[in-house]
């Protein structure tokens, strides 16, 4: 009889093993329940899947802080929004916008290395995930420690997009698809706001075409916030709110000059250069037309 | 009851070779990556192919940026079939770390973006095997 016993606790033993050892979804199991998080599938016309594809298709913050950096354009914290009205913030929807909102300047910040900084916004960050049940994929200890000692920057940088990156799949996976779709228009938004007020200061062709890339982002984006209109009434607000600067991007063209990709070995190491070009047809006014509409759009939802 | 125990070290020393999740191939990934900075992974587990059906593929969309290089990396787990990572865009395949016609397979490519899009990111395993891999894209610099 021992000896059974014995066998099955060593048949169990490697399930147990794989359960404690998991890394796919961290925190899976440990999420209280909340109440808006609630979404049928049938309420919504564009599937999970396809909208996860959506959601990712939302410009990186790093290569857009990569850019404004590259410009030699020299930090300010006048482009961040603060983090003193984080109590404010109490409705899921609104906790899931600023998350995106400050998770675009921490992005800016570890960008320009503002370690002092980067601490005040993960202390914002944590409050918001925890609001919203997601603040365990985010080991703020190791954050708060790599950004006070200042030793590893990229491992602060790394660590930052990967949590964010993780909360947005669990998100997803959850069906919590809503809350991640307010995080990344909280991103975008703040991340065009970044990029006018840079553009304003520093005007030149390499920023104007990238706030004009933005309008292949904002036509996404505008497609998934709608799908939840019917269930959220705040989705439609933001609706709303971003059709006069869709508006203005619609008027913006982008055109492609079409070429064959290439493939070059060199050193062992295999590089491809895509020769197709896209060109973006932007004016000046259509520019500060854009850098109004985002500052009115971004000032009104961090207030 | 000693064969019992020499049983139970066994499983215990190997599981976690067994074991190794995409989240650890992730950071293995990771740590090989000199000069770049991250900004996506792509974790995938996929089972073998089965006759007379397509191989199995995972598909994952992002936007990639005019005027940049980034790097596309593969790591797969040690028990698994090669990790292919191919790029399309809405013409048809722009990149792959596998070159079929001299069978190359590279742990890694770097790519110039030059038009600002959707791209598709294709991640499978040579000859349909089942495997698991991290793919990482990362920015290597604006050009």
């Amino acid at each position: 009889m021992n000896r059974i016993r014995l066998l099955l606790f060593i048949m169990v033993l490697p399930v147990l093993i794989a359960s404690c050892q998991s890394g796919r979804d961290p925190g899976l199991g440990t999420e209280f329940e909340i109440p808006d998080s609630v979404i049928h599938a049938e309420s919504l016309e564009i599937s999970e899947e396809i909208m996860g594809g959506i959601i990712s298709n939302v410009s990186s913050i790093v290569e857009m802080s990569a850019l404004i950096k590259d410009l030699g354009v020299p930090y300010s914290n006048r482009y961040l929004a603060s983090t003193d009205h984080v109590d404010n913030y109490n409705t899921n929807f609104k906790r899931a916008l600023m998350l995106g909102v400050f998770g675009a300047d921490l992005g800016y910040l570890n960008m320009y290395n503002r370690s002092t900084a980067v601490i005040s916004y993960l202390s914002s960050i944590r409050r918001l995930s925890d609001g919203l049940a997601v603040g365990h994929f985010f080991d703020f200890s190791t954050l708060r420690r790599l950004a006070s000692s200042q030793s590893d920057l990229d491992s602060l940088m790394f660590i930052s997009v990967q949590s964010f990156n993780r909360m947005d799949n669990y998100l997803r996976q959850e069906k919590r698809s809503h809350l991640s779709t307010a995080m990344v228009a909280g991103v975008w938004i703040e991340g065009l706001y970044l990029l006018t007020q840079v553009a304003r200061s520093h005007p030149g062709e390499e920023i104007y075409e990238r706030i004009g890339e933005q309008k292949i982002i904002l036509n996404d984006l505008m497609l998934i916030l709608k799908n939840f209109e019917r269930v959220h009434p705040e989705y439609a607000q933001l609706t709303r709110e971003l059709a006069p600067i869709k508006e203005e991007f619609d008027q913006v063209s982008i055109t492609y000059e079409i070429g064959e990709p290439e493939a070059i070995e060199r050193d062992g190491m295999l590089m491809i250069i895509q020769n197709e070009r896209s060109i973006v047809n932007i004016t000046q006014e259509q520019v500060e037309s854009i850098t109004e509409k985002a500052a009115i759009i971004r000032n009104n939802l961090i207030l | 009851m000693r064969r019992f125990i020499l049983v139970f070290i066994v499983i215990v020393k190997f599981y976690p070779a067994y074991s190794q999740t995409t989240e650890q191939l992730v950071d293995i990934c990771v740590d090989r990556m000199e000069d770049v900075t991250y900004l996506r992974d792509f974790q995938v587990e996929l089972e073998a192919a089965q006759p007379g059906r397509p191989e199995p593929v995972a598909r994952y969309s992002m936007v990639l940026n005019k005027n940049t290089l980034y790097r596309l990396s593969i790591c797969n787990a040690e028990t698994s079939g090669a990790g292919i990572i191919k790029v399309f865009d809405n013409r048809g395949l722009l990149a792959s770390n596998y070159i079929s016609e001299s069978d190359t397979h590279y742990p890694f490519f770097d790519i110039q973006i030059q038009s600002t899009g959707v791209y598709h990111i294709f991640i499978s395993f040579k000859d349909g095997l089942p495997g698991r891999a991290a793919g990482i894209l990362s920015l290597v610099k604006r050009l």
